[in-house]
């Protein structure tokens, strides 16, 4: 290896003019380019972050509108209406206990969360095969009651309208709707008000609920703004065969 | 700082004697490489921000798709029994859940099918999945499963039908309904036959049962003519081990055998001896000198001419005459017997309309 050895020029005294509008010409300009990259990467952050919330919240709209819709029949669990669907949201499961008790139905239940007799009604299933619905009046737990384990399911006595004594197996439900509207996807609970289940940012124009078929709902989800993303959405949903 | 030199800078050149090489002063050395490193913290930051994203959208997917697996693997768990079961039922009405198959998934997943008994001809079946570690996912479904005890416990008499005609001359017994016989064990130990036919009343002829025993009720039309629990004419037609042909034969022969489920229609006729459950969908004759062992159900009339004879039990949508000379041996033990040799009847059937019972919280899954 060989080295070379060279002289810097000398440095002339004193600052010329020409130097100083120079140098603050090129110090504006690194400042500007700093300005520009950092909007840059703010702007590029946003819509990463962006990207990440509409995958989100599509995802939970998906989820939502397929497992409701799953849970129940086209036309007879749910139905669409104007752009909204009306459906029996379906929380849980319980079948019949082995033994029972003097007053009331014992069954076990399990669910995604436990009946309320406010404002859950129930679907039976009885001896002949047929399913009917009845109103939960009230339910109550003892620690009495034996029935057959199942792990998740506990234990509890229903009263319902009209008694069923012949229950093999029910599902309870509300009664709800879905629609997408004020820029976020929505639900109600039977009267109530429509509560945001998403951010806003949903175009509603070219966003829709609409039947596939007697059994199926097709859902577009259209977001507004800027993305790295495809900004819309669709799939269809089959309802219970 | 007029004059002044800056200090020689020795920078070391490759092989090839690179000639760009040249001499840095020293107060401007550090300029570049600050742009540079600025340019990559903002660089740096954009992918640590883009990682991050990819990284949550990544685990969000994961996560959705081992609930997606989950879910398919509990539902197809209780569509394979369904499908692929065969036999008799474990599990015991008011027992425990049990096990009907269990395999593993991916890695580090399982899926199972449980069955628990709710009534003896309705089963909940369960089933449960976890995908490489997700959450359980549980699928419900309510099937009817053919009980022999409770589907001969539904009778009330030997022979059932609209009008039952009963020529003297004839034998009708009831008096052996639960005892045993030659080839045929005492059933006199199962308790829904004891409570079937331990009432006072008379045992040798009553009237056609409500649906869901007999006829078509709320659940499906073609359970208007011959049905045997939720099994239809068309399903029985379509489960036969042997048929009733135009000139009175089985076919295929079984002489001296059971032959499980016997499916005819129209006007037939039974000219030799065989043994198993017969339906018919239409009317039914049993000629002289034929014998039927087990159980007979006939959409329409059900004849049975002179020097016949039956062991079993007789169900019929229409008349049912029994001639001079008819030998009827009522026996709850040679129909459940039949029932038990029908083994293409031992399947589980879902129930129409719903195809979930319902939703089930996935806490507790596997054990």
């Amino acid at each position: 290896m060989r080295w070379s050895t060279r002289r810097s020029g000398l440095r002339r005294g004193g600052f010329a003019l020409t130097e100083a509008i120079v140098a603050a010409t090129l110090l504006l300009m690194m400042v500007q380019v700093s300005w520009w990259v950092a909007a840059v990467q703010s702007a590029v952050g946003t819509r990463v972050v962006t990207g990440a919330r509409v995958l989100d919240e599509t995802r939970l709209i998906h989820h939502v509108i397929t497992a409701e819709v799953g849970q129940g029949r086209g036309g007879v669990d749910w139905v669409l209406d104007n752009g909204e669907l009306h459906l029996r949201a379906f929380r849980g499961t319980a079948f019949r206990c082995h033994t029972q008790p003097a007053q009331g139905l014992a069954v076990a239940v399990s669910g995604y969360r436990a009946p309320d007799p406010a404002k859950d009604s129930v679907m039976v299933l009885s001896r002949d095969g047929a399913w009917r619905s009845a109103a939960l009046v009230r339910r109550s737990r003892r620690g009495s009651l034996e029935c057959q384990e199942l792990a998740g399911f506990q234990a509890e006595v229903w009263y319902l309208d009209p008694p069923q004594p012949d229950l093999l197996v029910a599902t309870y439900y509300e009664r709800g709707a879905y629609r997408f509207s004020d820029g976020a996807f929505r639900y109600r609970r039977g009267n109530g008000g429509w509560q945001p289940l998403t951010g806003e940012g949903i175009a509603a124009d070219s966003t829709e609920l609409v039947p596939a078929g007697p059994n199926g709902v097709s859902t577009v989800v259209t977001w507004q703004g800027p993305s790295p993303l495809p900004s819309s959405f669709r799939w269809t949903s089959r309802g219970m065969r | 700082m007029a004059g002044t030199q800056s200090p020689s800078v020795f920078v070391p050149l490759d092989e090839q004697g690179d000639a760009i090489m040249r001499a840095i002063p020293d107060d401007r050395r550090g300029f570049a490489l600050v742009l540079a490193l600025l340019a990559l913290m903002v660089l740096a930051g954009i992918a640590a921000a883009a990682l991050a994203a990819a990284l949550g959208q990544l685990r969000a997917a994961g996560s959705a798709g081992r609930v997606l697996g989950g879910q398919t693997g509990a539902t197809a768990s209780v569509e394979e029994a369904i499908e692929g079961t065969r036999g008799q039922p474990a599990s015991v009405v008011g027992g425990p859940a049990v096990e009907m198959s269990r395999d593993t998934v991916g890695s580090d997943g399982m899926r199972r099918a449980l069955d628990l008994r709710i009534a003896p001809e309705f089963h909940l079946l369960v089933g449960e999945a976890s995908w490489d570690g997700g959450v359980p996912t549980r699928y419900a479904r309510v099937v009817w499963w053919l009980d022999p005890e409770a589907r001969v416990g539904g009778h009330r008499a030997v022979l059932e039908a609209a009008a039952v005609v009963v020529a003297p001359g004839s034998r009708v017994r009831t008096d052996l309904i639960l005892q045993e016989r030659p080839g045929v064990p005492g059933c006199s130990h199962l308790p829904l036959l004891a409570q079937a036919f331990g009432h006072p009343g008379s045992l040798l002829n009553g009237a056609l049962p409500q649906p869901p025993e007999w006829g078509a009720g709320s659940d499906d039309p073609d359970f208007d003519r011959v049905r045997l629990g939720r099994f239809s004419a068309s399903m029985l037609d379509s489960l036969a081990d042997a048929r009733l042909s135009g000139d009175g034969r089985l076919v295929p022969a079984c002489a001296g055998c059971w032959s499980g489920l016997v499916f005819g229609s129209g006007a037939a006729h039974l000219l030799q001896q065989g043994a198993g459950v017969l339906a018919v969908d239409g009317d039914l004759t049993v000629e002289a000198g034929a014998s039927w062992t087990g159980l007979l159900l006939a959409a329409g009339d059900l004849t049975m001419a002179s020097g016949s004879r039956i062991t079993g039990l007789l169900r019929a949508g229409g008349t049912l005459t029994v001639a001079p000379g008819v030998e009827v041996d009522g026996s709850a033990c040679a129909a459940i017997e039949a029932l038990n040799r029908a083994t293409s009847l031992a399947r589980l059937l879902p129930l129409p309309g719903r195809t979930s019972a319902g939703p089930v919280s996935p806490a507790g899954g596997s054990e």
